[in-house]
């Protein structure tokens, strides 16, 4: 069967300031909350750190070069907060300033749209150091750093992103997995209540300058649990939790429909935790938007019995070993969540999807190059997103995670989600078959397939 | 002349949990703001990190044996918090309570008084990453850490020290160079503000624990400036700034004559750093202590000129070596100053008196062995302190910083204050000619010396 995308369907690839430009301590950077996190025995695998990374930042010209060769439309990409102000506010650092002007360029040089994101979870240690998000000045400091992009890319970029996967701050404030690696719950849910209120500051301050054909949005990520069991209080009451109170609702209720939902609500009173929220809070998050990104991995499928039992090995400290059961056609029930239930009405974007490899021994390149079973699973989410479509979805475009391997957070090096292959020692990018697949998608703006 | 102390003089050496442990990621010790910052790059000379420094943590008995050699009376350490509460707060690391039982118990069994700080810096990370002192609730989080200390060693230890140097957090939050890195004198200020009530609200709660014999203060460095040119402007200016604005006046003042000094106040309100000030906050600083502890290093003086001209040379790219005058007699007059301007009427200690030998790499370990300008510093030093007992000021022990060289902050190891000898290759101590001095003048409770000559000293007349 032929799947064709619409015109003008904004074909993309996703990265991220952290993850991949390097020069962390270069040119007056100074250390993200990343940058010290990974260099705490024990919080990265392999100890690795992200100083060099792809040194995306001195090599951005080949990788530019490479994707406009790929036939990519859109290159979505973060700046550095720590990069343009070191202190995280008031000092501006123009090397800072000037890269993203020559990243920028380049890609337009190439007819690459740029899709800047604020905020990719790599806070200025300064603010981390005065409570990051947990602290409410937060609000100001980031409203200040929107103002200085404005200032400086305003006329440049015309689609921005204020967060990507605000989850993240959660899981580094309440689990202790990622940035800063704290575990305390109550700071992570205030901090993530914060972070929201900063989407909100920046969204009112983008719209202050009235800035004409640009568009702004959030990215939020959404890995939906189901019951196994439908008819099975348990099961549902599992899915339930990670939805609503550890998971996406707590980002799309506030966001979408302006509160939080009932379910989190009653968590939050049940656990004896509460938010600190300001008036004028709920209406700022809650402001419209002018697309929505939704990045897409997986679903997950709880029963209640399997989730005691990891929980149980988890006790005991036995490493946990997730089976991973792909769901890519889950995308579909997502989309129309999304129309649904949180009654989106903006366009959307599929502002990351992708598949990792695991390389824990950094084997062989040769073992990389031949991801058949990447492009497998890329099509069949194409799938997904074509029978959303076909529905009547407005969908603009899809980004793929990743243009190359990259330092995937606490996995360090050891997963690999790139189009290309990465040596971390050379820095030499090879394609892998999926980057010749993806090249032909844009060509023809679709794919065949049986099935 | 024979310079005799009384006889229950307490003769000590000290040392702080960050410097010398080591053990920085052993037994579920969590991080702390030093961890963090040393491993940013150029934080500390060298690029050096605390990891193991001199293995304290596993040579505590070595150490003690030390003392005991050289019949040191008391040891002053401080307890690591995020060894005892790994992430702050809440969940408490038996492994670590374990450590300083033994090492009290160590101490004990060869007759040596443990004197015991609960804060020499070391922050848990997991508190600096929601704020750290800049965060209010950093008073309860203080509160439950010194709680589980006084409930655990509260029957084995008789002298606490609640903080040391107040001053370190403030070169830590608003001049960046210290841990954990900041530089932003608005978010300093609150912090300090908020760390003297957390001192205040622990002196509070160890009033409630009634423990017999123990007593509680806290140790604040003086490093008192003095005009150069008595009555030159810019010279004054300098000295109000060193003991006022962001020196000892404003911890002194308001922990022992209440709030700040009119000074202070009027310089936070002009520049915008007033910090935010609950009600009782003074009272509650100014909490009645059981005694004060110095640390003394130097006297300052300030002299406009000089420093332009040291610092125009430096511009020339001169290779000027900084090599401070020494002034031991400044600690006379501050000791006098406490009791005659802050009103000081409790015991004194002195904390901390030490000297620094450089080390690059390039000297031999001979060269550090034989040191008989720290000898002569340290016997200066106590010279004053008998001089300023002799007026009738109530100075009960000395503390030599430090038993052993070790990680001397932002200088990483290149800064030798030890009385011994640390090989941080091999971690072999070696007694320095000090200790044996050292060592003696505990046996005989003082020492002979020539009597003090002063020249011209703008410090003491």
């Amino acid at each position: 069967m032929q799947y064709h995308f619409p015109e003008n369907f904004l074909w993309g690839i996703a990265s991220c300031a952290a993850q991949t430009e390097g020069a962390a301590f270069e040119d007056g950077k100074t250390a993200s909350c990343w940058d010290v996190f990974c260099r705490l025995p024990g919080s990265i695998r392999g100890g690795d750190v992200m100083d060099i990374a792809c040194d995306h930042y001195h090599l951005y010209e080949q990788d530019i070069a490479k994707m406009a060769r790929m036939g990519i439309k859109s290159y979505r990409f973060s700046f550095s907060w720590p990069r343009i102000l070191p202190e995280g506010t008031g000092r501006v650092n123009q090397a800072g300033i000037d890269f993203y002007h020559r990243l920028i360029r380049c890609m337009k040089s190439y007819g690459i749209r740029p899709l800047a994101n604020l905020c990719h979870w790599d806070i200025p240690y300064a603010l981390q150091l005065k409570g990051g998000f947990g602290n409410r000045e937060m609000i100001r400091w980031f409203g200040e750093y929107m103002d200085v992009l404005l200032d400086n890319f305003g006329d440049e970029v015309d689609l921005w992103c204020t967060f990507n996967e605000p989850i993240g701050i959660f899981v580094g404030y309440a689990k202790g997995v990622k940035a800063p690696g704290l575990r305390d719950e109550a700071y992570g849910r205030q901090a993530l209540h914060n972070a929201l209120v900063c989407h909100g500051e920046a969204v009112r301050r983008f719209r202050e300058r009235n800035i004409a054909g640009a568009k702004i949005g959030i990215i939020v990520d959404v890995w939906k649990h189901y019951p196994v069991r439908p008819d099975s209080e348990e099961d549902r009451a599992i899915a339930d939790y990670y939805n609503e109170c550890d998971g996406y609702g707590m980002i799309l209720s506030p966001l979408l429909l302006g509160k939080y939902d009932e379910k989190y609500l009653t968590y939050l009173k049940d656990h004896d935790l509460s938010l600190d929220i300001r008036e004028g809070d709920m209406e700022l998050i809650h402001q419209p938007l002018d697309y929505f990104g939704l990045n897409y991995y997986n679903a997950f499928f709880e029963h209640a019995d399997e989730v005691r039992e990891r929980e149980e090995l988890k006790k005991k400290g036995h490493p946990q070993h997730m089976k991973m059961v792909h769901h890519p056609e889950m995308i579909t029930e997502v989309l129309y969540m999304l129309v649904h239930k949180y009654q989106l009405k903006t366009p959307i974007i599929i502002s990351e999807s992708g598949i990792p490899e695991l390389d824990p021994d950094h084997g062989p390149m040769e073992d990389f190059l031949n991801d058949d079973w990447r492009i497998d699973y890329l099509e069949k989410i194409l799938q997904g997103v074509y029978q959303g479509l076909m529905a009547g979805l407005d969908i603009r475009g899809y980004y793929i995670w990743t243009f190359m391997d990259n330092f995937e957070w606490e996995a360090g090096f050891t997963m690999r989600y790139g189009l290309y292959y990465t040596d971390f020692e050379t820095l030499e990018r090879t394609p892998k078959k999926s980057a010749f697949w993806f090249h032909d998608v844009i060509e023809n703006n679709g794919f065949e397939r049986e099935d | 002349m024979k310079y005799e102390f009384p006889k229950d003089f307490l003769w000590g050496v000290a040392t702080a949990s960050a410097q010398v442990e080591g053990a920085a990621f052993e037994d579920g010790k969590g991080p702390t703001i030093w961890d963090a910052f040393c491993r940013l790059p150029g934080k500390i000379r060298d690029n050096n990190v605390m990891d193991v420094t001199c293995d304290q943590y596993h040579l505590y008995e070595t150490d003690v044996k030390l003392m005991k050699d050289m019949g040191v009376k008391s040891y002053r350490f401080s307890f690591s918090w995020a060894r005892i509460l790994p992430e702050g707060t809440g969940k408490v690391n038996e492994k670590g309570l374990d450590y300083y039982r033994r090492l009290i118990k160590c101490l004990k069994d060869n007759g040596i008084v443990p004197n015991a700080t609960m804060y020499h810096w070391d922050l848990p990370y997991a508190l600096q990453v929601k704020g750290g002192w800049g965060n209010r609730d950093i008073v309860d989080w203080f509160k439950e850490y010194a709680n589980i200390l006084l409930d655990n060693f509260g029957q084995d230890i008789d002298i606490w020290v609640t903080f040391n140097e107040p001053i370190a957090t403030y070169v830590g939050y608003g001049m960046g160079s210290f841990a954990p890195g900041l530089a932003d004198e608005k978010y300093a200020r609150q912090a300090l503000h908020n760390l003297l009530v957390a001192h205040g609200e622990v002196v509070k709660l160890f009033r409630e624990k009634n423990l017999a014999n123990a007593k509680i203060g806290i140790v604040v460095d003086i490093w008192r400036h003095y005009a150069g040119r008595a009555g030159n402007a810019e010279d004054e200016a300098l000295v109000l700034q060193g003991n006022e604005i962001a020196g000892y006046g404003w911890f002194l003042h308001a922990l022992f004559l209440g709030g700040y000094s009119e000074a202070l106040t009027k310089y936070m309100e002009e520049k915008g750093f007033t910090p935010k000030i609950c009600e009782g906050d003074f009272e509650t600083i100014a909490q009645p202590v059981d005694f004060y502890g110095l640390n003394f290093y130097n006297g300052i003086i300030d002299n406009a000129e000089k420093m332009r001209e040291m610092r125009q040379k430096m511009a020339e790219g001169g290779n000027y070596q900084f090599k401070p005058e020494q002034h031991p007699e400044a600690i006379y007059d501050v000791l006098h100053m406490l009791v005659e301007k802050y009103h000081v009427n409790v015991p004194i200690y002195v904390t901390e008196n030490g000297y620094i030998h450089i080390d690059h790499g390039d000297k031999p370990v001979e060269y550090f062995l034989d040191d008989p300008d720290r000898i002569e510093y340290i016997r200066d030093v106590l010279q004053w302190v008998r001089r300023a007992m002799d007026d009738g000021i109530d100075v009960r022990g000395y503390y030599c910083w430090s038993l052993l060289d070790n990680f001397e902050w932002n200088a990483g190891f290149t800064m030798r204050y030890g009385l011994n000898y640390t090989d941080f290759k091999t971690l072999e101590r070696i007694p320095k000619k000090s200790a044996g001095w050292y060592s003696q003048v505990i046996r005989e409770n003082g020492f002979e010396a020539e009597p003090i000559v002063l020249k011209d000293s703008v410090i003491v007349k």
